[in-house]
């Protein structure tokens, strides 16, 4: 039981830190940007945690997420902590009653609810207020962004399933 | 399925969901301050993102040696020509004026504004959610750092402070379609209202709108704050004209505008904390329908009531 404990707070840390690590690099300047569009590095992690751990660590590493891209995002404190736990919630119970947990689902999920974000964000701060010329923000910047995180997250995935992996051999965890 | 909503974890959940939507209200309600949560999320990480962003920044110049060989060569060739122009017709005395300011280091425009108090400020994070180049500073309100302070470098302004945590700052640059600054023009003297617009800010450069259709403007003039709504100090240097051009409907012109500052590089700022005249609109801006965002509404209001009193 003890041993069970210490390899769930191993798991746990290095999922922590890995989530820390990433939104380090997410927000650094000039760090992994390409023509001025960065990845968004914690989403993939997340959804990737929701989909091997279930919805309760997947739900509360979403909510880690939202939080950090709230304190250094543009938006309102709160949406992005909202929608990254609601939806880690979801897919953690899509992959346990509904869908399985493989790389195609992981670029599915994360590709659905980036695009809910980034719809969410398009209505309510640029549509809304009627700007001039506002498709380019849809084609220029959220696009390419929500293509380039798609592009790291098999990476993501992959790290994840090897960690998840690792500690169920280890001890079933 | 139906067993998770009657577990405790579903409870858990809809109890941190109320919080979050609780804190997402008076997020909104309260413009400019940073919630608890991110001035703790931001105590752990902005210390870690100050040695990431110097380490990045150091590997990027390095490379950009090498990289930027071709558009180094190429500005190097614009600068002579540009040397030689100036040299030969003898520009105007704002174009010379503009030109010293812009290599004034930070004590240089203290000299030149002594009525300004600065905080230098590092960028530690560009979020790939920010857009129009908005970024986050290492200096908040332990540092004296207020809402709606001005951020500039020593070249020009770069923008203002948007939102304010305890050790942290976010800055909304004005490049950002939101922002609104009362200026005019050095040579000519025509006002104008600076603002970003999104197909401008996808070449760096920002539009001064309302301008007389009468003016004179032209290419190369350059375009200074007019510190008309106390939340700008007067002359801070915006920009140069790259192009003028008639709105559509007839009735003004609007230049296009390349900001001073290398907006969407720059790494260091200072944020001016105070100076003459700070504030002398604020009420203005409270009563505000669209509150602090739209200072353009203000600056117009402003600006009109400055041109009735000539």
């Amino acid at each position: 039981m003890i041993r069970e404990t210490k390899l769930r707070i191993q798991k746990m840390s290095i999922y922590g830190l890995t989530l820390l690590l990433l939104y380090i690099l997410q927000t650094t300047p000039g760090f992994l940007t390409f023509w001025g569009i960065k990845p968004l590095l914690v989403l993939p992690l997340a959804v990737s945690i929701a989909m091997m751990e279930g919805e309760l660590v997947g739900g509360l590493f979403g909510l880690a997420a939202g939080i950090l891209c709230d304190t250094s995002g543009i938006t309102i404190f709160g949406i992005n902590s909202l929608l990254y736990m609601g939806a880690c919630v979801c897919i953690g119970l899509l992959v346990i009653y509904y869908m399985q947990a493989s790389r195609l689902n992981s670029l599915i999920f994360t590709g659905v609810v980036l695009g809910i974000r980034e719809l969410f964000e398009f209505f309510f701060y640029y549509v809304m207020w009627g700007y001039e010329d506002m498709r380019l923000i849809l084609l220029k910047h959220m696009l390419p962004m929500i293509v380039l995180t798609l592009v790291v997250t098999p990476l993501l995935y992959w790290f994840v399933c090897q960690v998840h992996g690792y500690f169920r051999r280890k001890g079933n965890i | 399925m139906s067993e998770f909503f009657q577990s405790k974890i579903f409870k858990l959940f809809v109890a941190i969901a109320v919080i979050l939507f609780a804190l997402l209200l008076r997020a909104s309600m309260v413009q400019g301050t940073s919630t608890v949560a991110t001035n703790v999320v931001s105590f752990l990480t902005v210390p870690l993102q100050k040695v990431t962003a110097s380490i990045s920044g150091s590997v990027g110049s390095f490379f950009d040696r090498y990289l930027n060989a071709d558009e180094v060569y190429e500005e190097n060739q614009q600068l002579k020509e540009q040397i030689r122009v100036l040299t030969e017709n003898q520009v105007e005395l704002e174009q010379y004026r503009w030109e010293n300011e812009s290599l004034k280091k930070f004590m240089g425009l203290k000299e030149e504004h002594p009525d300004h108090e600065y905080v230098m400020a590092s960028v530690v994070s560009r979020d790939p959610n920010s857009r129009f180049s908005s970024f986050a500073i290492d200096k908040g309100s332990l540092d004296g750092v207020e809402y709606l302070d001005p951020v500039i470098t020593d070249d020009g302004l770069v923008g203002r402070v948007s939102e304010v945590g305890l050790t942290f700052s976010k800055v909304t640059t004005i490049l950002d379609p939101a922002l609104h600054v009362g200026c005019y023009n050095a040579r000519t003297r025509d006002m104008g209202t600076l603002t970003g617009n999104i197909e401008a800010a996808e070449q760096g450069m920002c539009a001064m709108e309302l301008v007389s259709r009468d003016s004179t403007a032209a290419k190369d003039d350059i375009i200074v704050t007019a510190g008309s709504t106390g939340l700008f100090p007067k002359d801070l240097v915006i920009g140069r004209v790259v192009s003028i051009a008639t709105e559509s409907d007839g009735k003004s012109m609007t230049a296009l505008v390349q900001p001073a500052a290398d907006i969407e590089k720059v790494t260091n700022v200072l944020v001016i904390t105070s100076f003459r005249g700070q504030g002398s609109s604020m009420d203005a801006l409270d009563s505000g329908e669209d509150g602090a965002e739209d200072e353009g509404n203000v600056s117009e209001a402003a600006e009109a009531s400055d041109n009735a009193g000539e």
